[in-house]
């Protein structure tokens, strides 16, 4: 078990270093190819990046001004609220159940790896490193619902059809999202039944816990079981990051930004 | 094999591709998805055939699959000049991505690549050959000042200067819109002069094509003959040359093009008030007013038109459905008049039975080509709905 746990961490850990390099390869190589298509016919092809490479730094200068239609158009979507109700709950469900729980992955990492080797924010490090403390238990099974709820809303969004052209829908994607989801519903079912966690702490892991109760009978080796889950697991949110620009995901890299620029830029009418 | 073009696409328009979500809302909105049920012009499609182009050209895999494969420009000649312009698709999307800029763009790719239309080419050969869109003798300019009850100013001072556009001066369906803006001024007492035969093409339309070397020459010289004038003010007619002076000049010129105030007169209006209300007659009609694009979405000024014809005594405003920001096109815009007549009028129609639905007895508007446009659809239809520009509804109540 102890070993399971430590080979675990040691694969994480290195499968999230390769995934960081890979993501920083692919973004320079998207700004290349910005600028190689912005500087294409131009006379130097370095005249395009250097444009890219502008374009940014000026964006990240505007960014205390860009920080309030960011979050208006960019995370809360306003527009899209006003034009289509149900697929704007989709959005923000996905959008609150990813960042979210990304963002408890991220606050245990840091409370594991810098708050308790430092000595600092102990009550944070106590929360944060208890899988069954009710913050963080319950916290983790309703942005997973959120999640779900958000993928299975978009689930029906219609492929468009246009007399020449079909775009398809991004099912794809979704199917990742839900079996992101779904996985991390098993891992911590698993969880509960490898470290044989008592129901009184179990029991706000509520969908954990009753996935749990049903496998028990089962009678498995419960942490191997949980290790493949967990690689089943972080396999799932990998796809789904190098399948970004191939799907109609990459919106959701782009789209932040370009709404935000166009809400600066938006005039008054008169 | 050289690829596309693409350096006419900033790296934010070109990351505004990547930004579209698919979502297909600007599809059933697009006038000539509407008039004609062909989608090939809608903005999704025009971005997704863009972003194809893009991708196969620049992406990692487009480039490892077949780094020789040649631009893939099927379709897109006709999807980009089969668009009024109209800047719905902006309006309306989501992410408010900035479509005129990526029609425009894409315009500048197909230019490069020798892909523009005949029809465009000829009008702009007709451009750089006589100085005006219609291919007409510059001395035809002043046509629509002739037999003019009250002689047009020569002013050598000038407080404004008229800017007519091509538009306004060389088509006999638009010449009331410039008689009547003329008497206003006059009946206003404001010294304005004019630069008749020497007035060039603003370069809208060449900007519009593709074509920014000869629009930027065009630039130039109205410019120095603007500046020449001694006018600080100047006064423009048409929605398309507001937008020419001030958004494409200061893009082609720089600070050279910030040395004037350029106004539609609907803006000139509001700041000689004081000199023009109350007005003294009175116009009993029931209108409705038609937003032109480049007045309302590409300008942003929807209510001072109809804060102006609610001054006029007499005078009941009925709106279309839709109105302001989701206004209808008149099908005039984007050079679709040319590349395909039978759209452009399939568009109009479609506006002209709007402003029908709504019972009045005439169409007013702010733009000498939406008034060119409807006149014309309403009597192709032969329906008796006449169009008039606001000036001209305005000149009504000054003199009685
Ligand atoms: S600008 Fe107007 S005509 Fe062109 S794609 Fe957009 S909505 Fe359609
Ligand atoms: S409305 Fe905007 S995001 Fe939706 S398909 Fe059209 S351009 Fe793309």
């Amino acid at each position: 078990m102890e070993r399971l746990v430590e080979l675990r961490l040691w694969l994480f850990w290195r499968e999230m270093a390769l995934v960081a390099l890979l993501a920083a390869a692919l973004a320079v190589r998207y700004a290349v190819a910005l600028g190689a298509g912005h500087a294409a016919g131009q006379e130097s092809r370095s005249a395009g990046v250097l444009g890219v490479l502008r374009a940014g730094l000026a964006f990240l200068g505007q960014l205390p001004v860009l920080a309030q239609p960011l979050l208006v158009e960019g995370l809360w979507h306003r527009r899209l609220r006003f034009a289509d109700a149900r697929a704007w709950m989709g959005h923000a469900l996905i959008l609150a159940g990813f960042l979210g729980l990304g963002a408890m992955s991220a606050l245990a990492a840091l409370a594991e790896h810098v708050f308790r080797p430092l000595g600092v924010f102990s009550g944070v490090v106590r929360v944060a490193l208890n899988k069954d403390h009710p913050v963080m238990a319950l916290g983790n099974e309703l942005l997973g619902v959120a999640l779900l709820a958000g993928a299975l809303l978009r689930w029906r969004s219609p492929r468009v059809r246009l007399r020449d052209t079909i775009i398809p829908g991004d099912r794809p994607a979704l199917l990742l999202l839900v079996l992101i989801g779904a996985s991390g519903y098993a891992v911590e079912a698993l969880r509960l039944l490898a470290e044989a966690v008592p129901l009184r702490a179990a029991r706000f892991s509520f969908f954990g816990f009753m996935l749990s109760s049903l496998l028990q009978p089962l009678g498995l080796n419960w942490a191997h079981w949980h290790f493949l889950a967990f690689q089943a697991h972080v396999l799932a949110a990998i796809a789904l990051f190098f399948y970004l620009p191939f799907g109609r995901l990459t919106h959701i890299i782009a789209g932040p930004i370009v709404a935000a620029r166009a809400a600066l830029r938006a005039r008054p009418t008169r | 094999m050289k690829g596309a073009d693409f350096s006419a696409f900033s790296p934010a328009e070109l990351l505004s591709l990547e930004a579209c979500t698919r979502c297909g809302r600007c599809v059933p909105v697009c006038p000539v998805a509407v008039a004609t049920g062909e989608e090939q012009s809608t903005a999704l499609a025009k971005i997704e055939q863009l972003r194809r182009a893009w991708q196969r050209q620049h992406s990692l895999i487009g480039r490892l699959v077949n780094p020789r494969r040649p631009p893939d420009y099927a379709g897109m000649e006709r999807a980009a000049f089969e668009c009024t312009l109209c800047g719905l698709c902006q309006e309306i999307c989501p992410l408010g991505i900035e479509t005129r800029a990526l029609w425009l763009a894409q315009r500048k790719l197909l230019h490069r690549a020798g892909l523009t239309p005949l029809p465009i080419l000829a009008m702009v050969q007709a451009i750089e050959r006589t100085g005006n869109v219609a291919g007409r003798p510059q001395e035809e300019r002043l046509s629509w000042a002739a037999n003019l009850s009250r002689p047009v100013s020569t002013a050598r001072d000038p407080e404004v200067l008229l800017f007519g556009g091509c538009v306004a001066s060389l088509y006999p369906q638009a010449f009331g819109t410039l008689q009547a803006l003329a008497a206003i001024l006059a009946l206003a007492g404001v010294p304005y002069a004019l630069l008749g035969e020497n007035e060039l093409c603003c370069g809208y339309p060449l900007i519009t094509s593709g074509c920014e070397e000869p629009a930027a020459l065009l630039a130039r010289r109205n410019m120095e003959l603007l500046v020449g004038t001694g006018a600080k003010v100047v006064v423009v007619p048409c929605p398309s040359c507001r937008v020419a002076f001030q958004e494409f000049y200061p893009a082609l010129l720089g600070r050279a093009a910030r040395q004037l105030t350029f106004l539609h007169a609907v803006e000139y209006f509001a700041t000689i008030a004081h000199r023009l209300f109350p007005l003294p007659g009175r116009v009993e009609l029931t209108i409705t007013y038609h937003d032109p694009c480049d007045l309302g979405r590409a300008g942003g000024i929807y209510e001072l038109p109809r804060r102006l014809l609610a001054l006029v005594p007499g005078i009941q405003l009925v709106e279309m459905e839709p109105n302001r920001g989701n206004a209808f096109c008149c099908g005039g815009g984007g050079g679709v008049e040319m590349t395909n007549p039978g759209l452009s009028q399939a568009v109009a129609a479609r506006r002209l039975e709007q402003a029908v639905a709504t019972g009045a007895q005439a169409i007013v508007t702010a733009c000498p080509q939406c008034k060119r446009s409807l006149s014309t659809a309403a009597r192709r239809q032969r329906v008796r709905l006449p169009t008039l520009d606001l000036s001209e509804v305005l000149l009504q109540a000054l003199q009685r």
